[in-house]
């Protein structure tokens, strides 16, 4: 058995630096600088990881958040998102499983900073294990990682090697853990903190002092872990790696007898791959969000076409059709050799986003409201396909009390949003002009409903008026007058939202006028 | 001219909602001039006093009443229109608090229409109408006919006639009538930000995020009556039925009269004659015939009847019956439990003779007059001090006997104080906490407000809009209730039902409820006060009088303690004070060689003295050399047109001319700035209340203008003024310092002559004082006590003495010494003892206690009776399971409940339970010391510093006894090292920071100036053990090294733990040891 260990010193920290660095609209952050992620834990926040800076302050894993902040003047804090850490680290082994399909991120006790690979008879393709641990080194370097590697017989003294072992990269020969593992301290045998800071009262410091020892007074006096980890250090048992799992690939293929050229035979063909996908899709209970079909031609060339989804689904139809719709995008937008000069020869359609699709029941009428989120959807999808999906877009509302601020338009993917139920008293106009237009209106001081107005040239009579509904700026963001807004009817019957800005005697002595928007 | 009552005001009392004091309500409708302003909060009353102070000066008419809403959002004003109403809101307030936990209210709405009785109800309808809301409101006009309303406020929604219009047909056809009002929350339209950050804090999230949570205007301000009568132009009746209510509702909180509880006066006595048997009875008893021949002596009688006939003119004898009532079960205790009362009227003959008190009238010559103002109509005030771990007894002996609906805790106030405001504020604005941090951080030892230097000096920009508005926002938040929370121990009392004069809720303490007012209130209204206290001193006294009794028989209490002994002023002289009351820390200790107390009156002003009122007067240096002799004793006096010379004389004689008390820089203020008696209160509550709104300096310019007028020189004023401002920080009345002074004697006394029972008792007591036991220990060795281990065999779970030769006692260590014992265990231990354990399989066996526990003892090597030290015994503790002794819980407190043997336990012996030998590595002396450390605190093996003296020399330092050498030269450059044992950064010492760091042969004070500690922060603030180099300077007996420059030297401590102190670190591998808390220094910021 050949094991390496790749130890990720300050894994949190790189993670979140990194993750700052994809993200720069958050705010800046000095790395030289002292900087600790913090948990919330009883009796205030603690530090959860720090950087070197932060370190040489004095501070130290663990300690009260208020505390560290009295010792360094100028810390910066931000949350630890653990969750996120793992997640990051299960990405990075899915990457190493380049090097072997065996890796296996280190669990809670060892750290959760980093993992195991199982390089057993494949180090030679990579030149020998000197060689893979220099590329390996190298690429991590690339990603802004500064890892501690270790190869070794056992998962065991690997781990303790990475972790303790002056040198960057220890090649460990085959038999030598007993004497490279006596010199290091019993931290090295990833023990649980009770059982360490026993084991060190008694005074075994090194593991050394415990490797020739008589193990019946320790089996008495300790769990089984401190025996087992020994031993699985030593090669003595066997330690079994939890290997990290790839996400399920759905992906069909389908080989043809006969090259197809026409866009008909390639979309039933990629309909029945569908067909094919979806047995496996029920199972995990999921559907497609985005597919990529691939057409093979006869010449070697491969062209992919990716499609994406407005909601998760496992309809062969609806993916043939949008599917279609593509294709005819591209013919009329490539040459005509694109389907006519070779044909295809083979067809393979992969699921590469999938998403929970949640059990549901069904409705006597057709027309109810959950198919006709389906529907809706399906209009997206086709829209999307003709005109490209980020032309595609819908209204969403907004917490706010200003009306130009109450919506705001995103692009149309997934669920539609829930819009507050329209609240009569309150009425907001159909059409908001992007900008309010400027009126000249009549009214009475201070805060007397419009006479008459006019607006674009025309003089409007008011025939009726409803208000004021009073809404105030945001002034946080900036400093602008209070509004006062009157739905007012002239005497042809169209309705119009006016708009008196700045509180007569209050905030202005000659308020300004707006039209704001057009009722129906 | 129109007229209008806001009937709808919620103050900055419903916490998070209100945007405005009470205070500022009040003066804003009076300036706006409404006819009347009704105040009422969530479910409280506890802002309706402030607001009555406030109405009564500026003459408005003021409606105290109470926004009730039920716990399913039915939200009702209730206005009671006499006193029989108002209690009975009270009482529902109260049995609603009672229901839920602190801090909230539990109401229903039938518990709502049961209280209705007299209330003037005006129900504030929902957002949306609906058939419940209109259910009610007929329900509500059902069980309070022409007494019930409903509001109507503008809103500026949009349809505001419409709306009106439905509400006031609503409320006719119910029977509720509509009653114009803004249902406000703050007095300003300006306030609507403030109102909106603090809905945030509330809601917890930022303004940006609140979207729809927030105010939609700034409409809910007072308004003025003209702009009112415009807004209900359609309604001019709704907003006449406003005052018609106003004018239904005649209560007043004026008419809430004070009556003290009648228990302690026997039915056939009036209650003065009652307190007259008693103080003679009690006199009888202080001034005992064997040792008073010709009976009380003639000047205590004189004084007695005195005090007896202010006291009669007065009416004060049953404030003082109640006191002596609380006081008297204290002492018939079987175990009785120590008491001393304080305050100003608390050192008088009559609580000498009541037992209230244990200073003798005649050695403190405090006049009682003096302190019971006869003009000030207000009670006298006395706290009393109990043993800390019994006050709980006291506190329900009061509950008890007065019952929860009479007697309960007065209410703190928590405010906003500018580092929480800063940081929430900052929070809602959506500044990041590393911001809020930083601006927080400004104020760390500064005042309350945040100009805009300091924010520069944190690095931000004070020019930046966001920053800008949220220090103006803090700062306004500053001085905000943020929530109530029980005084430490001020009771009220009263005859009739307390629930009938203000709401009682549930405290955070089990067992505890208190009242919505603060003391504040309580002497707006007059209403009487006892504070119960607990003292940690009181309880360390009551044990060593105990151990002095058992080991030595002699039978002592406060009051017969030995008087006037020449050997225990000598002992303070020497600033041999650690662990006596008041005057071990270091600034004190400082002062006691400089002050030579000599006499009690001596030990009253060492107390008063190290305050920050007499240091921020600067009157400490005049002091000292007037009494030294080096400068003569004069007495500041007017010019001779305006008063006599020694107008002053009486009032400063006996502190040499120079004021150190409170009440002398009140009666300066009377006297020599002619201040009338209730400015000089408005002063005295300006000094109490400086914290929190910074009023008194009000008073600067009469106080130093009326000094500098009368022809008194100015700074001796400016410094007079000073003083009260310091006094603010930490008020020390004369009154005060001389009942604990009496402590400090008292204690004194007994580490002088029982150093042994001393040390045991303080042991006992902890946590109290300023040092640990470490050093508590340390200091009863070098007073030659023989201190032993803990250990399984010996000790208890108290400290004991155990008798050596020639009568003295040596101490031995109790478990409570050891960390994370749990103290029922240790009793079973100690209680299975026997004639002692034979091994610790036997004591597992036997004693009844945990694993963890007999770990734990290990760890502080508590088995070396059994021949095992702590290696050898954790080795063996660890095997109890797997052999069958028990099954012991995992952590402490889970205690077993099995005690029988198991089988094989009678015929342990080894072959059954033999097993191959393992040789435990030895432990070094270092790392024993460590760990004894580690486990208890402190090690009477050897100092940790100990182990470090060669390298400490070669890095040139010498040790902290070498230090005090008489022949090193002042200013000399030296090096000492040592724990740091105290790191402080006091208030009045301009960031400067003092540490005491402690070696093997005593301690060093170092004095970090503000320059050098922003060089060497880190480790002045985070090291635990370092080495200083700087200038030694001698004052008196007081050796202080100036620092100038630093080694962190806490690295090697973990190498003693670690054992590995001979041996240099490995190269091949990282250290890598375990961070346990080696030594944690106590560190006041």
């Amino acid at each position: 058995m050949r094991i390496v260990s790749v130890w990720l010193p300050r894994w949190p920290i790189l993670r979140f630096l990194a993750a700052q660095a994809r993200n720069p609209s958050r705010e800046p952050l000095d790395p030289e600088r002292p900087f600790v992620l913090a948990v919330d834990a009883a009796g205030g926040a603690r530090i959860a990881a720090l950087n070197e800076a932060a370190e040489s302050e004095g501070l130290e894993a663990g300690d009260l958040l208020a505390d560290a902040r009295a010792k360094a003047e100028t810390l910066q804090v931000h949350a630890a998102d653990r969750p996120a850490d793992d997640a990051a680290l299960r990405r990075l082994a899915l990457w190493a499983t380049r090097y072997t399909p065996v890796v296996a991120p280190f669990g809670e006790e060892g750290g959760a900073d980093g993992f195991f690979l199982d390089v057993t008879g494949a180090a030679h393709l990579f030149g020998g294990e000197e060689a893979l641990l220099a590329d390996l080194a190298e690429r991590l370097g690339r990603f802004g990682l500064l890892a501690r590697l270790a190869i070794a017989g056992t998962a065991g003294s690997a781990w303790a090697l990475s972790r303790f072992h002056s040198a960057r990269a220890v090649i460990l020969a085959c038999g030598q853990e007993r004497e490279a593992l006596a010199r290091l301290p019993i931290e090295a045998l990833r023990l649980a903190p009770d059982t360490r800071r026993t084991l060190r009262r008694l005074g075994f410091k090194r593991v050394g002092a415990l490797i020739d020892q008589p193990r019946a007074p320790f089996a008495a006096r300790f769990e089984a872990e401190l025996l087992q980890r020994l031993d699985q250090a030593l090669g003595r048992v066997r330690e079994p790696l939890l290997l990290i799992a790839p996400p399920p690939i759905y992906h069909r293929r389908r080989h043809l007898l006969e090259p197809i050229v026409t866009q008909e035979a390639i979309v039933a063909v990629a309909s029945r791959l569908m067909q094919d996908l979806v047995d496996a899709l029920v199972r995990d209970g999921v559907g497609a969000r985005s597919l990529r079909l691939r057409l093979y031609r006869l010449d070697g060339e491969v062209t992919a076409i990716d499609v994406g989804l407005a909601l998760p689904t496992r309809n062969p139809a609806h993916v043939s059709r949008l599917i279609g719709l593509k294709l005819e995008r591209i013919v009329q937008s490539f040459d005509a050799d694109f389907a006519y000069g070779f044909g295809f020869e083979a067809l393979d359609l992969a699921v590469t986003v999938a998403e929970r699709i949640e059990p549901r029941q069904l409705e006597m009428d057709a027309a109810a409201g959950a198919i006709e989120e389906e529907r809706c959807a399906a209009l997206l999808d086709s829209l999307g396909q003709r005109l490209g999906a980020r032309r595609v877009r819908r209204l969403q509302p907004v917490a706010s009390h200003l009306p130009e601020r109450a919506e705001i338009g995103s692009a149309a993917a997934g669920r539609a949003p829930a819009w507050p139920a329209a609240d009569e008293t309150r009425p907001r106009p159909l059409f908001l002009f992007p900008r309010a237009e400027p009126a000249e209106v009549t009214a009475l001081v201070p805060e007397g409903p419009p006479r008459r107005f006019r607006w674009r040239g025309a003089m409007h009579d008011v025939a009726h008026a409803q208000g004021p509904e009073r809404i105030a700026c945001e002034w946080w963001r900036h400093d602008q007058p209070t509004r006062d807004y009157y739905l007012v009817e002239d005497g042809e019957g169209r309705r119009f939202w006016l708009c008196r800005e700045g509180l007569y005697g209050r905030e202005t002595a000659e308020p300004r006028w707006f039209v704001h928007g057009l009722f129906a | 001219m129109p007229c209008y009552a806001e009937l709808a005001v919620t103050t900055n009392f419903s916490f998070l909602r209100g945007g405005s004091h009470p205070q500022e309500m009040v003066a804003a409708a009076a300036e706006l001039g409404l006819a009347a302003i009704g105040i009422a909060d969530r479910n409280s009353f506890a802002g309706v006093v402030r607001a009555y102070g406030e109405a009564r000066k500026r003459k408005i008419k003021l409606l105290a009443g109470t926004r009730l809403v039920t716990a399913d959002g039915f939200e009702v004003l209730a206005y009671p229109t006499d006193r029989a109403a108002y209690g009975r809101l009270c009482r529902l307030l109260t049995a609603g608090n009672l229901k839920a936990k602190k801090g909230e209210c539990c109401l229903g709405f039938d518990d709502v229409l049961a209280a209705s009785e007299g209330q003037m109800l005006i129900a504030l309808p929902p957002d949306r109408l609906s058939r419940d809301f209109t259910e009610r409101l007929e329900a509500l006009a059902r069980a309070a006919p022409g007494r019930s309303f409903l509001a109507g406020a503008h809103r500026y929604r949009g349809d505001e006639p419409r709306r009106l219009g439905l509400l006031a047909e609503l409320g006719d056809r119910a029977g509720a009538p509509l009653v114009a009002v803004n249902d406000v929350l703050y007095h300003a339209p300006e306030r609507r930000p403030l109102a909106d950050v603090l809905a945030c804090i509330r809601e917890k999230c930022t303004v940006a995020e609140a979207g729809l949570r927030l105010a939609i205007h700034a409409e809910r301000h007072l308004k003025p009556p003209g702009e009112m009568a415009r807004l209900f132009a359609d309604f001019p009746q709704a907003i006449a039925r406003g005052l018609q209510i106003a004018d239904a509702c005649r209560f007043s909180l004026g008419t809430l009269r004070y009556e003290y509880p009648d228990e302690p006066v026997p039915p056939d006595k009036t209650p003065q004659q009652h307190l007259q048997d008693l103080t003679w009875e009690g006199a009888h008893k202080r001034y005992p015939k064997d040792k008073y021949p010709e009976g009380i002596p003639a000047d205590v009688e004189r004084r007695l009847k005195e005090e007896l006939a202010l006291i009669a003119k007065l009416d004060y004898a049953r404030y003082f019956l109640t006191v002596h009532d609380i006081v008297a079960f204290a002492r018939r205790q079987e175990k009785e439990i120590l008491c001393q009362g304080r305050g100003s009227a608390a050192n008088s003959a009559v609580c000498y003779c009541l037992g209230i008190t244990s200073v003798n009238p005649d050695k403190s010559n405090l006049l009682f007059a003096r302190f019971i103002s006869e003009k000030r109509d207000e009670p006298p005030d006395i706290d009393v001090d109990f043993e800390h771990e019994r006050r709980e007894e006291v506190i329900q002996y009061i509950y008890e006997r007065y019952g929860r609906a009479r007697a309960a805790i007065c209410a703190t106030v928590i405010h906003y104080r500018a580092r929480r405001a800063i940081g929430e504020v900052g929070k809602a604005l959506g500044l990041t906490p590393d911001v809020t941090a930083a601006l927080a951080k400004t104020v760390w030892g500064h005042g309350e407000d945040l100009p805009d230097s300091h924010i520069r000096q944190a690095g931000l920009d004070p020019d930046n809009p966001v920053i800008r508005q949220a220090v103006t926002l803090a700062n306004e938040v500053v001085g905000f209730p943020r929530h109530l929370s029980q005084h430490v121990g001020g009771f009220v009392l009263t005859r009739e039902r307390l629930d009938e004069t203000v709401p009682i809720g549930n405290a955070a303490m089990e067992k505890r409820t208190f009242i919505e007012w603060d003391k504040d209130d309580i002497d707006t209204l007059g209403l009487m006060k006892v504070d119960v206290l607990a003292l940690g001193m009181l309880s360390c006294l009551r044990r060593g009088l105990d151990l002095l009794k058992i080991h030595y028989g002699e039978d002592r209490s406060l009051a017969t303690l030995p008087q006037d002994d020449k050997t225990v002023y000598a002992m303070l002289s020497r600033a041999d004070s650690v662990g006596v009351f008041q005057v071990e820390s270091r600034a004190q200790m400082s002062m006691l060689p400089r002050l030579k107390p000599a006499c009690f009156y001596d030990l009253v002003i060492e107390v008063a003295i190290v305050r920050p009122g007499p240091i921020q007067g600067d009157m400490v240096h005049p002091y000292l050399k007037r009494r030294e002799g080096s400068e003569k004793v004069h007495y500041p006096s007017p010019d001779p047109a305006h008063g006599p010379a020694d107008e002053l004389k009486e009032v400063l004689k006996r502190t040499l001319g120079v004021p150190l008390f409170q009440e002398q820089a009140m009666q300066i203020a009377i006297t020599a700035a002619q201040f009338t008696p209730d400015e000089a209160d408005g002063l005295r509550r300006a000094m109490a209340t400086f914290r929190h709104n910074g009023s008194i300096h009000l008073f600067r310019d009469q106080f130093i203008g009326g000094m500098t007028r009368r022809g008194y020189e100015r700074k001796f004023a400016e410094s007079c003024f000073g003083q009260i401002e310091g006094f603010g920080e930490y008020g020390f009345p004369e009154s005060h310092a001389a009942s604990f002074a009496l402590l400090v004697y008292a204690s004194a006394w007994m580490k002088c002559h029982y150093p042994d029972v001393f040390c045991a008792a303080i042991l006992n007591s902890q946590p109290m004082g300023f040092y640990q036991p470490a050093q508590l220990v340390r200091d009863a060795r070098q007073h030659g006590v023989e201190v032993r281990e803990a250990d399984v065999n010996f000790s208890e779970w108290d400290c004991t003495l155990e008798p050596v030769a020639d009568g003295a006692h040596a101490v031995r260590l109790g478990f409570r010494q050891i960390q994370g014992l749990s103290e029922d265990e240790l009793k079973k231990l100690v209680a299975g003892r026997g004639n002692g354990y034979a091994s610790i399989e036997r004591l597992a066996a036997t004693a009844g206690v945990s694993r963890f526990t007999i770990e734990r003892l290990a760890e502080a090597d508590a088995f070396r009776s059994l021949k095992l030290d702590r290696r050898a015994a954790l080795w063996a503790a660890r095997r109890l399971d797997a052999i069958g002794i028990r099954k012991g819980g995992q952590r402490k407190g889970s205690s077993a409940t099995d005690h029988s043997l198991p089988l094989l336990a009678h015929h342990m012996s080894d072959e059954l339970f033999s097993e191959p030998e393992v040789a435990l590595p030895v432990m070094q002396l270092g790392e024993q010391v460590a760990e004894d450390y580690a486990a208890t605190g402190l090690s009477l093996k050897e100092h940790p510093v100990s182990f470090f003296r060669n390298h400490l020399e070669r890095l040139g330092a010498i040790s902290n006894k070498e230090h005090c050498r008489e022949d090193l030269p002042q200013d000399s450059l030296i090096t000492v090292a040592g724990l740091v044992l105290i790191r402080q950064r006091p208030g009045t010492a301009k960031g400067v920071v003092f540490m005491t760091i402690e070696d093997e042969t005593g301690i060093a004070n170092i004095i970090v100036w503000p320059k050098i500690f922003a060089r060497n922060r880190r480790i002045v603030m985070t090291s635990r053990f370092l080495a200083v180099r700087g200038r030694l300077q001698r004052a008196d007996l007081v050796i202080h090294v100036v620092a100038e420059n630093f080694i962190d030297l806490t690295a090697e401590l973990r190498r003693l733990r670690d054992g590995d102190l001979l041996v240099p670190g490995d190269t091949g591998t990282q250290a890598c040891g375990p961070d346990l808390p080696l030594l944690k220094s106590r560190d006041f910021h």
